[in-house]
């Protein structure tokens, strides 16, 4: 027994006593160097790390952005409308918006670089509800998952990582029998174009503003897509969304030969 | 002492063999989540023989690309709103819940998502077919299960190289009881966080995971 309890003694001895590096003596007056002769064995990087970098490197690319976080002029005084009220209806169901992290991985990227070319697997934007605080009072910035009150003046805030075209359009009805009435900004048929990087509140015109109706079941539904993303070419991935305190980004995997396209509600509040 | 001496000479080879660097206190090996990580290194790079998968300081690629086959399965709860909550299979689900299944697979396939009904029999008409791509996500139609008693059970299957997809789901879920593998046919890793389902096998093609529907009021 006792001879069995050195024996494990001592071989947990063995694992632990253990010099990093074999070192030659040096000579007197002589600098020494050591040669490490064992290299140490590179830690791979699990995979699912890089997916979870998805949405800080998004954020270390936005926060590089000018204009992104700036404060927007005030006072609002000129009302979009919304309502296309009498046109005729199409039904309408959303396209998925994932609240959660992505599984597949960011390819492409280089770690600590805020540059998002169109080369990477992932392309975003950033939608911020910029809410006005009545007179006098400062506009806040705020996240997409952040329910309108009644009446409200809002402009949204859109800074994408794409090439895009935007629009708004208005959706009726109650929930899970949605009904999509026609684009309602701007006007005309025609779209905001913004390019990679720019940051641009809509609606355009420094005084004017968005309100919802006060029914609600009446949603406004914002649409950023590439330009080449028609039904055949967008991408048919789900979007992530992440929100912050100031706003929220949306992302999704673009497979090679598609173009992204986003397409969040905004709500009211209930 | 010579018994002694006998006794401690294979640490002491043990000290000699393992060396300085690969000494039990210097030797860094980073926590794995075992399966979740086997099978997204498996899902995010599709073919397993590409040489970006296997360079010889990548023991975690090499290992993913020992799996036949890997796949990722949420279910996605839905909101009004059109947002998805991500949740793993193994949570149960309720009557009236309207969900979506999110897919990744490790190759190109046809994937279908088969119903058990409350006394057990198996529907061999699927609910829902598809095709999902390696490297992509796919997202099924909005679904909704409903009920009056007992437990729904809808089975997500990517399905394997053979034909015959029904006879070969009925042969595994035959092999499970109350969700644990019976016997040694099928070899399968499973992992469940909170917002999927991770399951890689090492031994053939085709996968199954199940989702469980209670059909009473919460």
């Amino acid at each position: 027994m006792k001879r069995s309890l050195l024996s494990i003694v001592l071989a947990a001895l063995a694992c632990a006593v253990a010099p990093a590096t074999h070192a030659a003596p040096a000579a007197a007056g002589e600098a020494k160097f050591v040669a490490d002769t064992h290299p140490p064995v590179p830690v791979p990087v699990p995979m699912r790390d890089l997916g979870e970098a998805v949405f800080p490197a998004f954020a270390r690319w936005l926060s590089s952005q000018p204009g992104s976080s700036r404060p927007p002029a005030l006072p609002w005084s000129q009302a979009i409308p919304l309502s296309k009220s009498g046109a005729a209806s199409t039904p309408y169901e959303p396209v998925p918006v994932i609240l959660g992290l992505p599984d597949l991985p960011l390819f492409g990227a280089d770690r600590g670089e805020a540059s998002w070319p169109a080369s990477l697997n992932y392309q975003g934007v950033s939608i911020r509800l910029v809410l006005s605080g009545g007179p006098g009072a400062p506009a806040q910035l705020l996240p997409m998952s952040a329910a309108l009150p009644a009446q409200a003046r809002f402009k949204l805030r859109i800074t994408p990582t794409f090439e895009a075209i935007a629009s708004v359009a208005q959706v009726v009805g109650e929930p899970w029998q949605a009904h999509l009435t026609g684009q309602v900004y701007p006007t005309g048929g025609v779209s905001v174009s913004i390019k990679p990087g720019e940051t641009v509140d809509l609606p355009l015109g420094t005084n004017e503003y968005f309100m919802l109706g006060r029914t609600p079941t009446e949603r406004m539904l914002l649409t950023v897509r590439h330009p080449r993303a028609t039904q055949a070419t967008r991408s048919d991935q789900p979007v992530y969304r992440q929100d912050l305190i100031d706003g929220s980004s949306y992302l999704q995997l673009v497979p090679r030969g598609n173009f992204p396209a986003v397409e969040p509600l905004v709500l009211s509040a209930r | 002492m010579k018994r002694l001496f006998l006794r401690a000479l294979p640490f002491c080879a043990l000290l000699v063999m393992k060396g300085p660097a690969y000494s039990c206190m210097s030797f860094h090996s980073p926590p794995l989540d075992w399966a979740k990580d086997v099978v997204i290194e498996r899902v995010s790079r599709p073919d397993p023989n590409s040489s970006a998968g296997l360079a010889s300081n990548d023991p975690l690629g090499s290992l993913a690309a020992s799996y036949s086959d890997a796949m990722i399965v949420s279910v996605l709860l839905e909101t009004p709103d059109g947002t998805l909550r991500p949740c793993a299979t193994d949570r149960l689900f309720y009557t009236g819940d309207r969900f979506r299944i999110k897919l990744v697979a490790s190759r190109d396939a046809k994937v279908s998502f088969y119903n058990t009904n409350p006394r057990g029999i198996t529907n061999p008409k699927p609910v829902w077919e598809g095709r999902v791509k390696a490297g992509q996500e796919t997202v099924s139609p909005r679904m909704r299960l409903t009920g009056n008693t007992g437990i729904d059970q809808l089975h997500v299957v990517m399905e394997p190289l053979t034909p015959g997809v029904f006879g070969w789901l009925t042969q595994w879920l035959g092999s499970f009881k109350d969700g644990q593998p019976v016997g040694k046919d099928i070899q399968l890793d499973v992992q469940n966080t909170e917002s999927a389902t991770y399951l890689a096998r090492i031994d053939g093609n085709g996968l199954v995971a199940t989702v469980r529907i209670v059909h009473n009021a919460r």
